[in-house]
């Protein structure tokens, strides 16, 4: 079981993307990196903004770095951003990204037509993400 | 052109942010926004949220809170809304030759797209809808 957030958390998220064949079907015209911001949250072990990113190509991930720096990160193409604990609801899919987006609970940087033309591969995307077997660092 | 009141989140930024790289990619959208100004609400009910927007007079207004009455009003769930946007249209309306303009039609014959006020402001709608669109 892998600690979200952390390094062993993202590789076997990109293992799992790679192996999905949805997500190859449904991403299969998507180019462009994405950064995933988990903002800090001290209380829940969070202590500092945790930047994430992954290079997202023709439904497959050619790589992804953990904790880069915020420069970094900003380089992206998309970033998308939310306190800790949201994520963790993503994950547990107890909020659904659209929703969350237009409740204004996860916020994106980027080309919005994009992602609206790409919405089932956002959705894959967080499927995989609640596939990790996961254990939440503020609850360890 | 586009303005964005103060207070506008989530669905109000998604919207105008449509509106602005539309009107940027396809300068003729423009146009859409000349006709007499128009009041629309659009309301998702399962995210719990909505949106005012004024369309025309040379403006896409987007308004923190829905109007008290509007010309035209859009309610449906946050998926169908997003969809919305990448449905294929023709002549401005889901073209049913498609598979996902089908599905929109389908979904306001079963009432999980309400679109109030659509006759007086059928107009209103197809600049909405052509200003919205991500469809290839």
């Amino acid at each position: 079981m892998a600690t979200f957030p952390s390094e062993e958390w993202l590789v076997q998220y990109v293992e799992r993307i790679n192996a999905s064949k949805d997500y190859e079907e449904a991403a299969a015209t998507w180019e462009g990196d994405l950064s995933y911001v988990f903002e800090a949250e001290p209380d829940k072990g969070v202590p500092k903004d945790v930047w994430a990113w992954a290079d997202l190509w023709h439904g497959k991930c050619r790589g992804a770095k953990f904790d880069v720096t915020p420069e970094e990160g900003e380089k992206a193409k998309f970033i998308i951003r939310a306190p800790y604990s949201r994520w963790k609801q993503v994950i547990r899919r107890e909020l659904d990204p659209i929703k969350g987006m237009m409740q204004g609970k996860l916020k994106l940087k980027g080309d919005l037509p994009t992602i609206v033309r790409n919405v089932k591969a956002a959705n894959e995307l967080v499927n995989i993400a609640s596939s990790v077997p996961t254990e939440f660092v503020d609850e360890r | 052109m586009i303005v964005v009141d103060p207070g506008v989140e989530g669905l109000g930024l998604m919207l105008a942010e449509l509106v602005r790289a539309n009107v940027e990619r396809n300068p003729r959208c423009r146009a859409l926004l000349r006709a007499p100004a128009r009041s629309i609400n659009v309301r998702a009910p399962d995210a719990e949220v909505e949106v005012g927007i004024v369309l025309g007079g040379g403006r896409f207004r987007v308004l923190p809170a829905a109007h008290a009455r509007a010309d035209l009003e859009v309610i449906t769930d946050s998926g169908t809304l997003m969809s919305l946007s990448s449905t294929p249209l023709r002549f401005g309306l889901p073209d049913l030759m498609t598979m996902e303009g089908r599905a929109v039609t389908k979904k306001m014959l079963t009432g999980e797209l309400k679109v109030r006020g659509i006759v007086p402001n059928l107009g209103t709608l197809i600049r909405l809808q052509k200003l919205l669109s991500v469809a290839p």
